[in-house]
């Protein structure tokens, strides 16, 4: 593994009270490997993050890069790059000083080839001698990623990049960072709270929650089989509905059940859950049908054609492969 | 007229009687011979002749030019170097905040005599240590260029506002481009030579062109209640000549003269420094 993190926990501590930010996580990642950590707000994501860069010390519990234990090294020490939230691009250097910052600070050699072709790479080669603050939102986190890129080290640390971008460039730069990961072929751990990004980037997912890994899966296996009810309703938009055990006569010691919105159908006869429809919400290419059956709320995707009218009868039809079964604690039961 | 206008009228007020009548007076006055006993005499440029070949004038505008290119930097460094150690949050930073501001509220004449005591030959603190080691103490009041140095000394230590800005200014340096150089891996010296002080360098220049007008008139005080002018006229400065040739000697259209011509000196450096700065795109 290039990169691992053992029983990882930290505490904040304000003046009102103490806040925990990781309690006993551990993540590896493997060698070109691109791991994504995805959860809530709050739920330790960029505190793990920091504390792998170095910008936090850990509580207790190890941080290894390459190999080495790097748990009490300085950030610089760590041969790490990291890409900010809001890019921390210095606003007084060129956009060529700027990606040229961290080879200038170690006194490396090459350091206009290096550039030059970080640029080449990401189209920045127009850009080079502008400031920041002269180059679009897009360009300026393409600086940041050459600013990583450039410096060629054992693993890259993103803090939710994409997060300032507008939702049709964050769509060409999930694809831009694929790439350039494959290209650079460095160990990267990305952080976003944003569960598409997380399914479509990763090549595993990791699930924080209140400081505390979930599940760490491939973005299919997280998206069949949630190892939890928070992982399920997580992972999947809209959320999967869960319903009491009672309400489909599941197996004993089940007590709810999960059954994904896009793996339900509407159908005039043989429903196996009957309700009336509360509500439909228009989404273009898709219709979502709010039904309560029996008390219980849940959604179906369907298209908009076959959307039944607000307060007409509902029946709902389901395989039974697509029933995922939780026990009393929320853990899945296989 | 809008009423909000109404607001600037006492401003305005203080503006015109202050800054542009007196402005305006010393303009018309450097064309005439004014004793203020007799009505002004239209003298035409014979001020700006004699002013020419005034050596003591020459002096006194070597001494100001010393005082400002000694001082400023000074200046400037120190409130920078205070402010980059005291921009930290920590315990007991308050009071050093407060530390490094306090001289500058100490009204001028009363930091004048502390200073007075302070560069006493005989019994002023430094001296006394240093007679306490057995070293010499300098004469500070007797030496020109040592008396030179006392002005200087002086004012670094009033450097409150310079330092209440510079520390702004570093506060204001977002916390991420540190976190990203730490990860880079640059080192402190790197940090402060390649992100801190350029961040800082347009907050810097203006408080070095602001810095630059008020020497060349700061120094009146410390001249006339420390030194004296003294020893031979090394700490006679522009104002203190220009105060003593109207307000001593009632030579006030000679005076006026030599107040147009500090005016025009300071604007030209001001002038110079500001296309400085425009050049390294500073501001």
């Amino acid at each position: 593994m290039t990169l691992r993190v053992t029983e990882a926990h930290k505490s904040y501590r304000s003046r009102t009270r103490n806040i925990v930010a990781l309690k006993g996580v551990d993540i590896a990642a493997a060698a070109e490997e691109l791991l994504v950590v995805v959860g809530p707000s709050g739920s330790g994501k960029s505190t793990l993050l920091r504390a792998v860069a170095g910008l936090e010390e850990l509580d207790s519990g190890t941080v290894e890069i390459a190999g080495r234990d790097v748990t009490h090294a300085a950030p610089g020490e760590r041969n790490v790059a990291m890409v900010f939230q809001e890019y921390a691009l210095y606003p007084h250097l060129s956009v060529f000083e700027n990606i040229a910052f961290g080879l200038r600070a170690r006194r490396a050699a090459g350091v206009e080839e290096a550039v030059r072709e970080a640029a080449d790479h990401l189209g920045l080669t127009d850009a080079l001698e502008r400031r920041p603050d002269e180059v679009s939102g897009g360009e300026r986190q393409r600086v940041a990623l050459a600013r990583a890129l450039v410096r060629r080290p054992v693993a890259f640390l993103m803090d939710e990049p994409l997060s300032n971008l507008d939702a049709e460039l964050r769509l060409r730069m999930r694809a831009e960072i694929r790439d350039l990961h494959r290209r650079a072929g460095a160990t990267t751990l990305y952080v976003t709270h944003d569960q598409i990004e997380a399914m479509t980037m990763g090549d595993r997912v990791a699930v924080l929650r209140d400081g505390t890994v979930e599940q760490v899966a491939p973005p299919g296996e997280l998206y069949e089989r949630p190892g939890n009810v928070f992982v399920a309703r997580f992972i999947g938009n809209p959320p999967m509905n869960i319903l009491p055990a009672g309400l489909l006569g599941a197996p004993d010691g089940t007590v709810t059940v999960g059954l994904r919105p896009e793996r339900m159908a509407l159908v005039r006869t043989n429903g196996r859950l009957h309700g009336r429809v509360v509500m439909v919400e228009g989404t273009g290419a898709d219709a979502l049908v709010h039904v309560d059956a029996g008390g219980h709320a849940l959604v179906v995707r369907t298209t908009p054609q076959d959307a039944p009218e607000k307060g007409s009868e509902a029946a709902v039809a389901f395989a039974d492969q697509d029933v995922h079964a939780f026990d009393s604690a929320g853990g899945r039961i296989e | 007229m809008r009423r909000s206008s109404v607001l600037a009228w006492p401003y305005l007020a203080g503006l015109i009687l202050l800054v542009a009548v007196p402005a305006v007076a010393t303009l018309v006055l450097a064309f005439t011979e004014f004793s203020g006993v007799q009505p002004p005499r239209v003298s035409g440029f014979d001020n700006f002749i004699r002013l020419a070949g005034d050596r003591q004038f020459a002096h006194a505008l070597f001494n100001s030019l010393v005082f400002v290119v000694v001082a400023v930097p000074l200046r400037l460094v120190l409130a920078t170097a205070v402010a980059l150690l005291l921009h930290q949050r920590a315990r007991g930073i308050g009071a050093a905040r407060a530390a490094a501001y306090l001289p500058s509220v100490v009204p001028d004449a009363a930091y004048a005599l502390l200073w007075l005591w302070m560069l006493n030959p005989l019994y002023g603190p430094p001296a006394l240590a240093l007679h306490a080691v057995g070293l010499p103490a300098p004469g500070w009041l007797t030496d020109p260029w040592a008396a030179r140095s006392g002005v200087v000394l002086m004012s670094v230590f009033q450097i409150g506002e310079a330092f209440v800005i510079a520390l702004a200014a570093r506060r204001a340096i977002p916390h991420r481009l540190y976190e990203a150089a730490a990860v880079d891996g640059a080192s402190p010296r790197y940090i402060l030579w390649r992100v801190t002080l350029p961040m800082m360098a347009p907050v810097l220049a203006l408080l070095a062109l602001r810095d630059v007008i008020y020497s060349f008139q700061a120094s009146f005080v410390p001249a006339f209640l420390v030194t004296g002018g003294d020893p031979n006229y090394a700490t006679r400065f522009l104002p203190l000549y220009i105060y003593e040739q109207g307000l001593v000697y009632f030579r006030l259209g000679y005076a006026a003269t030599m107040t147009l011509v500090m005016f025009v000196m300071t604007a030209v450096v001001v002038y110079a420094q500001s296309r400085l700065v425009r050049r390294w795109r500073l501001l």
